[in-house]
Parts: C-alpha cells; structure tokens; sequence
C-alpha cells in the first residue's frame, strides 16, 4: 500500500482551517468542548489549551537539556514580574513536581536539582519616584511569589550594579569615568567624534567596612545610574544599556545561586522582537547568543529560554486561567513612556509595534521571524574577548568598519562620502570613527595623544586612560554614539568633569581585558612599569591595548 | 431594548499594564448603553457591540494616553488581547460582537517588556 496519494499537500493553516470547518466553535483536540482560545489558527478549550502548552514547554526544555543527561543541575529562573517569567515559574513547578508513583521510583533522575528565583528590583526607575523602602519595592511580591513555591529566592536592585560586590571577583573596587580624546571645544568642530577612552577610578578604600554595611549607600548608587540613563540622549541607548546592566546582574546572580542554568522567561513574541531589535541597533554578532533556545556563550552559566514557542498570547491566557499573581508595576516601559508624556519612540518600542501590528494580520509573523532566525549559529569568538560593557563577543576589527560605513564631515571639508549603508547615512556628524579616520586630522590627534597619554600613567592609575571604544563590540559602540559628549571630561580636564561613571563590572573587564589579573596589579603596573612601555607588560593582550592605534594601522597597510 | 435609556452592565477588566491608562482600576462595573449610536435616532439604532463597547470606554472610562488603547479602524491597539466571558473575542465574532447584560470584558496588554 502506497501512502494516501488521493491527499493533495496541504498547508498547515489549510489543514487547520478544514478542521476547523468541521468541528466550528470546537475544540481542535478534544472536539466536544466549546472552544475558548485560538492560538494562531487553532482554537482550543480550557483544559487542552493547558495541556498544549504544558507539552510545548517540555518539549523546549528538553531540547535545551536532553533528559539523557544523569546529574542534575541547578537552575535559576528569571522572574521579571511579567506574565512570561510568571507563566516560567509555574511551568518549572508543574513540570517538577512528579506524581507519586513516578517520584518513588529512584531511575527517574531528576533533570533539574535545585530550582531558584531570582528578581531585579528596577521601582528606583518607575515614575513618578517612589520611596524605595515603601511598598513600592517589586522586591517583596517577587519573593513571596517565589516562597509560594517553596523555591529560594534571590533578589538585587538594578542600582546595585554599581556595588563593588556585583562584578566576578566580587570586589571590584573601581569605577571608570569616559573621556574623549578631543577637547571640549573641539568636539563641534571636528564633526567627528573622538575616540573614547576610560578612566578607572579606584573607589576610596574606606576603612574597616564592616559585613553588611554597604560603602555606598543606595541613594549614591540611585544617583549614579540615572546619571548615566541621563547622559544618553536617547531612549533607545537608555533601554540597551539596562538591559546591559539586567543581563549582567542575572548572570551574577545565577553563579551566586550555584546554578549552571540561567532559564529565561523570553515568549516567542519577545524573541521575534529581540531578533529584529537587536538586527536594527547592530547587534547581529551577538544576536544568536540572545535569542536562541540554548546558549552556552557564558563561562559556566548556560542560558535557556524554554519559552520560546510559546506565543505572548497564550502566555498571557496561561497565566489568566491559572490565575496566577502578576507583579503590578513592573512596566517600567510603560511608565517611561508616560513620564515624559510626549511619544518617545525607542527601536525596542517601534520593533514592537511592527511586530505585534503584522502578527495581527499574518498570525505566521513571530515564528516566520524566530525560525528564520534559529537557523544562525553562534560565532566563533573567544569568551576572554568579551565586550566589557554587554559582555558579548566581540568582533575583531570593528572601528574600521565603522569607518567605513560611516560618512564623516570633516572640518573645512566638503562631503566626504564614504560608503553608506542607509541606516548609517544619517550619522553624518557623530560617527565613532575616530582615530582610523579620513585625511589623519583625528589620527594625528590620537597620536599626540600617547605622550599624554603615558605622562598622565605616570602619575596615578586613577588618572591614566584606557582603552575603551577600542574594546566595545558594534553594537555598544553604535549605541554609545548616543552618550551626551558634552557629559564627558576631556582629555586634558580633572576627572571630576565627568557626569557619570561605568560601573565596576564594565572596569573588571576592561583591566582583564588589558592583561591585568586584578585592580591591583592594574594599579601596580601602570604605576611602576609605563617608562618601558610596551617591554613591561606581559601577555598579549595588554601589549595589544598599549598599541591599539597601530594595530588599525596596519589592517590597512594589508590592504 | 430598543429604548434609549436601557443600559447593560458590564463588567470591564484591566491588566498586563492596562490598568494604568485607567487610574489603576483593576475592575471597573460599567454601565453601558444597550444601543448605539448614542445620537442617531431610535431606529437607526443596533444593539451595541464590542466595538462600541471600545469607543464608549475610550471617551468615558480612559483617563490618559488614548492611542495606547485604541488602534486604526476603532479596534483595540493591536497587541491587546480581548477576552469576552474568558474566551477569546476571534471566536465571538470580533468587533460585531453584541454585547449581553452582565458581559465580562478582559483588556489585557501584552506588550511588557521582558
């Protein structure tokens, strides 16, 4: 017997659409309900909605993890307050818990051992302020939504980024301010802008700090992070940056947790979203690490996303039916937007609304998007050279394409028209450039940077200036074109110039980044072995850094 | 119900960040007008529908921000997920839905970050 020839090919959607006329206002698994969800072109009932998405779920999970796997890991969910991470918690307990007759029989090993919760408390950022020790903190929903599980739960606040104690040694006592290469009154004129350097101030070692008595009070680290979304001038660059700052924290607190797993609570909407988000705002390098099912890019932290087939939608209708508790303001999104009142448009938020608008009318559009996207493989890139700001890998030889995309004005100049891509083209003014750029007017700058350069490393580390568009990915190098210039001191200025600091996971990084083991052999060697320039440093990559200017060079001389 | 003052009572749900667009109500028991439109004469009036439903709420339940609740051809903002007595409105009929006296509307906002 051949297979049914008779049957003419049909599209899923068609077929669905057939049963659908057969059994009109009908479940589509059970077919005696009255149905009370559609999801895509299928309409369910109640129970078999549920049963649906529950399988949907552990089929994600074990694709992530496969259940051949005998030792069981810990895992750490990220709660948001939102119906997705929500609906992740509740899936993690239902999946869990094991009926009787199965848990007793000892063969069955558990996939996970030990299930947390963790929250980032961002109410310091909703508007209008609230007082955050008042029950405005999400912190005390979350944990006792956690505790209704009996899983132990984990909290920070977002502006705890900026404690030394969130960085992976745990005690990073430093933070770093930006410099420009240019002076001040240079930056409207050269219609260019200047290459971006750091500068890593030590924090004060205050003496005696005592176990729970923090060297910088909350309302300091409050302070610090709104000045930093202060400097950026766009919303876009305000949301990339917390989301830096959101990834980061998770990830610490993961390790912290000891769990090998990260799962996060992205829907298959938020991943169709991310993926054209993240494509629009140059971050395509990264993307695959950020959107796929599994990603193993962090050392010792794999991050899962086991709701990724699953729709907002039915997200949303999960956490409904089992009338699970949400955290109420935690739209900072929202509120941001109604702060200012005015409609303030980010990528993020325009990405949205195409992709919802188009899902309204071609139901396909969000797995068209991940599907196409799940296909991309993660690039190869060494975990060591992460971008120190997103830590994501970065792309070698980025400045110069930058250059070259870029059409840069140069002063006195007409046009200077270089290749333009078209989301490019408009960045007449602020390209990121720098140093590799046209007629060496910026060159010759950076060049006569160096003494200056080394004269100030002589000195004190906490004045001396290291790289830092020169470690950025493209994406955060794109992004921090949108850093307010005028907030930043000058190479010649007093630190004290600046209106804002990175926090100490940023200036970990970039000491790593530079070859140093730790801040104080950072500090060591930039005090005592400068004169010898590049003989005194050791490994590769701090010799990289020390000749980073020459390096572009000759790229270009291989051309 | 052809009378012009006769109202249904519905019961209207807000979540998922739609409540803040209406002063952080949760629930609101709105009394609604059983016909519509509110200035046609008697028999030019149909029972109300969901889609009146949204234009009444918008002019007299709203309290900022419109164009994060209402979208292009007097629907809701694409995005917003509309539950009429817990089953989805694409199997009640949509916008044509006629509204019945004790009716549960769910608002419900799926565009939240992460």
């Amino acid at each position: 017997m051949s297979c049914s020839v008779e049957e003419p090919t049909m599209t899923v959607a068609e077929k669905r659409a057939k049963d659908r006329a057969v059994h009109v206002g009908f479940c589509c698994k059970c077919k005696t309900a009255k149905s009370t969800v559609t999801v895509r072109y299928a309409e369910y009932c109640d129970p078999c909605f549920l049963i649906a998405l529950d399988s949907k779920f552990r089929t994600a999970l074990r694709n992530a993890r496969p259940y051949r796997v005998i030792t069981p890991e810990n895992v750490m969910l990220a709660f948001s307050g939102g119906p997705s991470s929500r609906a992740l918690i509740h899936l993690f307990d239902v999946f869990h818990s094991l009926p009787p007759e199965v848990a007793t029989n000892k063969k069955q090993p558990k996939i996970y051992n030990d299930i947390h919760v963790c929250h980032i408390d961002e109410s310091c950022l909703l508007e209008p302020a609230q007082d955050v020790t008042s029950s405005g903190s999400t912190m005390e929903q979350a944990r006792s939504i956690a505790g209704g599980y009996g899983y132990s739960f984990h909290g920070v606040a977002i502006e705890d980024i900026y404690d030394p104690e969130w960085t992976d040694s745990r005690c990073f006592e430093a933070v770093a301010t930006l410099i420009t290469s240019l002076p001040k009154d240079q930056l409207t004129t050269s219609g260019q802008a200047p290459e971006l350097l750091s500068r890593i101030i030590p924090t004060p070692v205050t003496t005696a700090s005592e176990e729970g008595a923090p060297k910088l009070s909350r309302q300091e680290k409050i302070s610090k992070l709104k000045a930093l979304l202060g400097a950026c001038t766009t919303l876009t660059a305000k949301e990339t940056v917390l989301q830096h700052f959101r990834s980061s924290l998770l990830i610490q607190l993961a390790k912290r947790g000891e769990c090998t797993t990260l799962a996060l609570g992205d829907s298959a909407t938020r991943v169709a979203i991310q993926i054209i988000e993240l494509t629009a705002i140059g971050r395509g390098y990264s993307l695959p690490h950020e959107t796929s099912l599994l990603s193993s890019w962090i050392q010792d932290c794999k991050v899962i996303r086991p709701l990724k087939d699953c729709l907002v939608k039915e997200l949303d209708t999960f956490c409904g039916l089992n009338g699970l508790v949400l955290i109420e303001r935690h739209h900072a999104q929202l509120d941001w937007t109604m702060k200012t009142k005015a409609e303030v448009k980010s990528i993020r938020r325009l990405t949205d609304e195409f992709i919802t608008g188009l899902d309204k009318e071609f139901p396909s559009t969000v797995a068209t998007v991940c599907r196409t996207a799940a296909k991309l493989t993660p690039p190869e890139a060494t975990y060591g050279q992460k971008c120190p700001l997103c830590h994501g890998p970065v792309q070698a030889g980025v400045q110069e394409w930058k250059r070259r995309i870029t059409v840069t004005t140069a002063p006195g100049e007409l046009e200077t028209t270089t290749t333009s891509n078209s989301t490019e083209a408009k960045t007449t003014e602020i390209s990121d450039g720098c140093c590799s750029s046209d007629a060496g007017g910026c060159c010759s700058s950076s060049s006569s940077q160096r003494p200056s350069c080394t004269t100030s490393q002589t000195t004190t580390a906490s004045s001396a200036s290291t790289p830092f568009s020169s470690l950025l990915c493209y994406g955060c190098l794109t992004n921090l074109r949108d850093l307010n210039l005028k907030s930043m001191a000058s190479q010649e200025d007093d630190v004290s110039s600046s209106s804002f600091e990175l926090p100490p996971y940023v200036v970990e990084t970039i000491v790593h980044r530079m070859g140093f083991a730790s801040l104080d052999e950072f500090e060591h060697r930039s005090d005592a072995g400068v004169s010898a320039s590049g003989t005194a440093v050791d490994p590769q990559e701090s010799l990289r850094a020390q000749i980073q200017d020459f390096l572009i060079a000759s790229d270009d001389e291989d051309e | 119900m052809s009378q012009s003052d006769a109202t249904l009572r519905i019961e209207l749900q807000f979540s998922g960040g739609m409540e803040l667009l209406f002063d952080n109500q949760k629930t609101i028991h709105a009394k609604v007008p059983a016909s519509f439109p509110l200035d046609g004469s008697a028999e030019n009036r149909h029972a109300a529908t969901i889609r009146d439903l949204i234009s009444w709420t918008a002019s007299n339940l709203l309290k900022e921000r419109p164009e994060l609740f209402i979208g292009a051809d007097g629907s809701v903002r694409s995005g917003i997920l509309v539950l009429v007595n817990g089953a989805d409105w694409e199997l009640e009929g949509e916008l044509e839905y006629e509204l019945e006296d004790r009716d549960e509307i769910v608002f419900i906002s799926t565009l939240h970050g992460g």
